[in-house]
């Protein structure tokens, strides 16, 4: 079976979706609270194999129960039915309730124009307030036929395998079980019989537990009786209750040597789960995973992708959602859907190809709701250090004007441009921004932006933010730190480079070649004597950028925490202005 | 049954792949044919007639002889055809929901536009793995069109008796079996052992002698009524006709039917033998159409008490147009009737009947004017005539059950088995086909009614007739 499409109403955060799936390989990603996870579930209820859902009051979006909960999907490319059930596309089933799926242009028709526009259904789940779920199929055609109920039967038959957390069901043989569908109807049918001979050993062999402990109760009880007047028919004696030991269907489970699979860990229980659920539809199964990295290590997404990914030859279909750059790396762009949320009104777009460098370069951008492309390595590193450090401090306060206290539940993710200091990072933040993405660009100014900050601005990205006099961010700092702070930034720079003489070595080197005449004092306040204030700042900014200083992800960091202290000294400053700027931004609502 | 030609026919019935025809005589064991090779056929099987009589029949025959349910569907062509192109009103065309009549020529015309679409073999082959038509020879040729059409998809086996085609009028065009059946369909052995007729209780001599007589009339040879012992001649008078029918052999469990070529004269028999007959309705049943659209008329003016006088004359013995105006209880409800309620009108013919002067013949349209009142009492139809319609389209799905004792015609009863048959007026059948299809009604015994004894008819061959 193949979803061409999925329209949703009204269920939870979602007013309306209506989503052409053009792809077999679908991963949802996207913010937090971008609906992925309720889009997963809706498709889990669509395809239910229960009778009824557990749905209440707020399952309806904004807990409106005048409006029903509709979830609508078309489908093409239906399973072969197996001997002794009833194929759908029957005449008495859903044969005359076709639409015709034209694959080539993803268009749907009420007519078959051609041989090959192929046979689709529209399914539909109903809640109205009595929150009794309903399944039905909708005509395609305008004949206003009534919807007829579709069974659970019906729903088997479709192969749709919703893959939670705990897919324990599935490594047993029960009820509607992926493993009871991959085994032969006859072979499943000796199950009870297994079951009951298994029964009737069970309690011949537990007639031999020695009860002898209960004999004095016995013997009790056998005199209670008697004065009642309750005669035994025969011995009063203690003994295995059956009735405790019925063992129902699904009592019999995979096991690995002598332990059964689910003991195993979650990781593994979930890979053998799916796999099993894409044996048990040869032709053709739906596989719905919510979160794909649950328990897996990075190695082992990266493997379960490749493998649930559909060969050219194979004819089933993977939704998935994650939160982990590494599966959003492994996937191919246009396997990338981006969902995105705005009071209610759900939209699913493609990645695609265009953007194949910048997944495989900044996934983590995917996965948030504001982006932040720094241009570098440290604009990164520092702003997750003030964020940490100064900011979440802040904002805490009372008198704080922002929603949010960190970038986190902001949503806003400072993400480092793949080719740091490269060009090319201003063109990320256009193409995220084109996404849906509500974009900031962060970077030095010491050079002239591809494409320029108008040009990045008229392509939809929000802010852009420029260090001051075409400064790289080590400079602008060097210039704007007050002097206890710069004295503390050498420090910390010789901490990180591991080595004092080192630092000092290449401020003494900046110095000279800038033409300064200065006794070589590992100490600032014996130079500023010497050189003038401005430009021993000057030259110590440069150091710090010869020298990469801070550039690396946790030195930024480390810079950042250290600005921290200091930023509230540093009011007038041309870099507390920028980052007060960015400040209003990133945490604003 | 269990002769040699019967049991390879039967064969060939269930597992052949190639389109193939059976023609077989009245009483032989088509019907009994098609059940044994359902039975033994793999998956299940579409089988097509053409009245709603003749899908009863089907369905009776097949549950008694215990064929699971899911091994068929039984369905007149025409709602099959119908249920198709409705369903697909972009590819077929079709947009009358509720044809009658002429209106039928458009939905073949849809289903011929909508079964050149391809997914109509998948449809085919998820729901069937064969096909049979019953009563090929009234097959239209819109309809034969079609059927070849499926030929290509599934395994087509078409039973018939061309001298019992008796739809040849007006522009009713059915196949010829010599010039349409025969080239697109390989025949099998003709059937004509009277099996009916070798029933316990049933009259073996009536049997061999209808076999001889349809001997005759396929050469067109006349035939001479008096030379069976089996049957019982009668010469033509109107009384004879009324006095045939009250000689009867009656009992209660026996079924008796009374035949004549056209239906008014079987109104008017029926309504001579005071209740006794009941005549039955054609399927469209227009007459109930009719007083459901004057009652619409009727339905402005609040003045039913007309309509209901009319209505018991359609229904009911006894003279006058008068009502019994006397009753309180009457009075009463033809106030109310007055006043627009026209559930009244039934109460009002229930009334009526306690007169023992008064005794319905047409229960069949006083039944569905009882229920057409009832489905209009829904209020989920903006008239009667339409509510009229919708209790008539389920008396078509669900079929109908009739009276022991009918006065009919020989298009409605034809397929159907009786006790005892009295042809009322043999010199107004219209041809060959006619006479053969009223003759073999019987299995116990016949009584024909006739000007002189020898009588001859020529082969129907093209539109000679209005009914």
């Amino acid at each position: 079976m193949r979803l061409v499409n999925l329209s949703i109403r009204n269920f939870r955060g979602i007013q309306e979706l209506n989503w052409d799936i053009k792809g077999n390989m679908v991963c949802l990603i996207g913010p937090g609270d971008s609906t992925k996870s309720t889009i997963l579930l809706a498709l889990e209820y669509l395809f239910s194999l229960t009778w009824n859902l557990a749905i209440t009051d707020v399952d309806f979006h904004g807990m409106n129960i005048n409006k029903p909960i509709e979830i609508t999907a078309v489908i093409t490319e239906f399973p072969q039915p197996r001997t002794s059930e009833k194929s759908l596309l029957s005449e008495d089933k859903f044969g005359l309730y076709l639409g015709f799926w034209d694959s080539k242009n993803k268009r749907l028709f009420e007519i078959q124009d051609n041989k090959d526009f192929q046979k689709a259904l529209q399914i539909r789940l109903k809640i109205d307030r009595d929150l009794e779920p309903e399944w039905q199929v909708v005509s395609l055609q305008n004949n206003g036929k009534e919807p007829q109920t579709l069974s659970v039967s019906d729903r088997r038959q479709l192969g749709v395998a919703s893959i939670g957390n705990y897919g324990d069901a599935d490594l047993a043989w029960g009820r509607n079980s992926a493993l009871s569908r991959l085994t032969q109807r006859e072979d499943l049918t000796q199950i009870p019989t297994l079951l009951a001979n298994a029964e009737r050993e069970l309690l011949q062999a537990l007639k031999d537990v020695d009860f002898s402990a209960l004999t004095q109760a016995v013997e009790n009880t056998k005199t209670i009786a008697e004065s009642l007047g309750v005669e035994s028919q025969s011995e009063l004696r203690p003994g295995m209750n059956p009735m405790k030991f019925s063992l129902k269907q699904g009592a019999i489970s995979l096991f690995d040597g002598d332990l059964p699979l689910l003991l195993r860990g979650a990781g593994s229980r979930r890979l053998m789960t799916m796999a099993v659920h894409k044996a048990s539809v040869p032709d053709g199964a739906v596989i719905l995973v919510d979160e794909i990295e649950n328990s897996l290590e990075p190695y082992r997404i990266r493997h379960l992708i490749r493998q649930l990914r559909p060969k050219s030859s194979d004819k089933h279909q993977v939704i998935f959602t994650t939160h982990s750059p590494t599966a959003v790396v492994e996937c191919d762009a246009n396997e990338l859907y981006t969902v995105h949320a705005r009071n209610g009104i759900v939209s699913i777009s493609c990645v695609g190809a265009d953007f194949q460098d910048v997944v495989r370069s900044v996934p983590e951008a995917f996965l948030s709701k504001k982006v932040i492309i720094c241009e570098g390595k440290t604009e990164a590193g520092f702003l997750i250090g003030l964020d940490e450090h100064y900011w979440k401090v802040k904002h805490k306060e009372s008198t704080s004007p922002f929603k949010f206290q960190t970038m986190a539940e902001a949503g806003a993710a400072p993400i480092e441009s793949p080719k740091s200091g490269g060009s090319n990072s201003p063109k990320y933040a256009v193409a995220l921004a084109q996404l849906g993405y509500l974009v900031a660009y962060l970077g030095d100014s010491d050079r002239d932006l591809t494409p320029s900050m108008n040009d990045m601005k008229a392509e939809g990205v929000k802010e852009v933010f420029l260090w001051e006099g075409k400064l790289e961010i080590e400079r602008r700092l060097c210039l704007d730190l007050p002097w206890e702070g710069l004295k503390q930034l050498i420090t910390l720079a010789a901490e990180l480079q591991g080595s004092e003489e080192s630092v000092w070595d290449t401020i003494f080197k900046i110095l000279e070649t800038s033409g300064y005449r200065f006794e070589k004092v590992r100490d600032i306040d014996s130079l500023r004597e010497q050189v003038e204030e401005p430009n021993l700042r000057e030259c110590i900014g440069k150091a710090a950028d010869s020298k990469s200083w801070f550039k690396r992800m946790d030195k930024g960091k480390a810079l950042g925490e250290l600005v921290a202290k200091y930023l509230d000294q540093m009011q007038n400053t041309s870099a507390a202005k920028t980052l007060c700027e960015l400040e209003k931004w990133c945490y604003g609502g | 049954m269990g002769d040699d030609i019967f049991d390879e026919v039967v064969e060939r019935l269930t597992h052949s792949k190639e389109p193939i025809c059976v023609a077989a005589a009245a009483g032989c064991g088509k019907t009994t044919a098609i059940v044994r090779a359902v039975a033994k056929a793999e998956g299940k099987q579409l089988i097509l007639t053409h009245t709603n009589a003749g899908v009863a029949a089907l369905r009776s025959s097949l549950r008694n002889n215990s064929v699971s349910e899911s091994k068929y569907r039984v369905e007149t062509i025409a709602s099959w055809l119908f249920k198709y192109s409705i369903a697909y009103p972009s590819m077929s065309g079709l947009s009358n929901a509720r044809p009658t009549k002429d209106a039928w020529k458009e939905v073949y015309t849809a289903t011929n536009k909508l079964f050149k679409h391809p997914f109509i073999e998948d449809i085919l082959q998820a729901s069937y793995t064969g096909v049979f038509v019953d009563e090929y020879q009234d097959c239209e040729k819109q309809q034969h069109e079609i059927i070849l059409k499926i030929c290509a998809y599934l395994p087509v086996r078409v039973l018939g008796d061309p001298l019992q085609a008796i739809f040849r009028f007006n522009d009713n065009q059915p196949v010829d079996w010599e010039t349409d059946v025969l080239p697109h369909f390989t025949p099998l052995h003709e059937l004509e052992i009277p099996y009916r007729w070798q029933k316990a209780g049933a009259n073996q001599k009536l049997g061999n002698s209808l076999i001889d007589i349809r001997g005759r009339l396929q050469k067109d040879e006349p035939v001479d009524l008096t030379a069976y012992p089996s049957i019982t001649w009668i010469r033509w008078s109107k009384e004879q006709e009324i006095q045939s029918c009250r000689d009867a052999p009656r009992n209660k469990k026996e079924t008796i039917a009374g035949i004549h070529q056209w239906r008014n004269d079987g109104h008017s028999t029926a309504k001579s033998l005071g209740g006794e007959f009941q005549s039955i309705e054609e399927m469209d049943c227009g007459d109930l159409m009719e007083c459901a659209k004057k009652i619409d008329k009727r339905r402005d003016d609040s003045n039913f008490v007309g309509v209901a006088s009319e209505i018991r004359n359609l229904i009911m013995t006894g003279c006058g147009n008068r009502l019994p105006f006397q009753d309180e209880n009457l009075q009463a409800s033809l106030t109310r009737l007055g006043q627009g309620d026209t559930s009244m009108i039934i109460e009002i013919l229930d009334k009526v009947m306690e007169d023992p002067n008064m005794q319905v013949y047409r229960n069949e349209l006083f039944s569905e004017m009882k229920r057409t009142q009832h489905e209009f009492a829904t209020e989920r139809y903006s008239s009667f005539e339409e509510a009229a319609y919708a209790a008539r389209y389920k008396t078509r799905i669900y079929g109908r059950s009739l009276d022991k004792q009918i006065i009919s015609t020989t298009l409605l009863i034809k397929g159907l088995e009786f006790d005892h048959a009295i042809v009322l007026n043999a010199n107004k059948l219209q041809n060959a086909e006619n006479f053969y299809v009223a003759v073999t009604r019987a299995s116990k015994s016949l009584t024909v009614l006739s000007e002189e004894p020898i009588i001859g008819y020529k082969k129907s061959e093209i539109a000679d007739a209005t009914v």
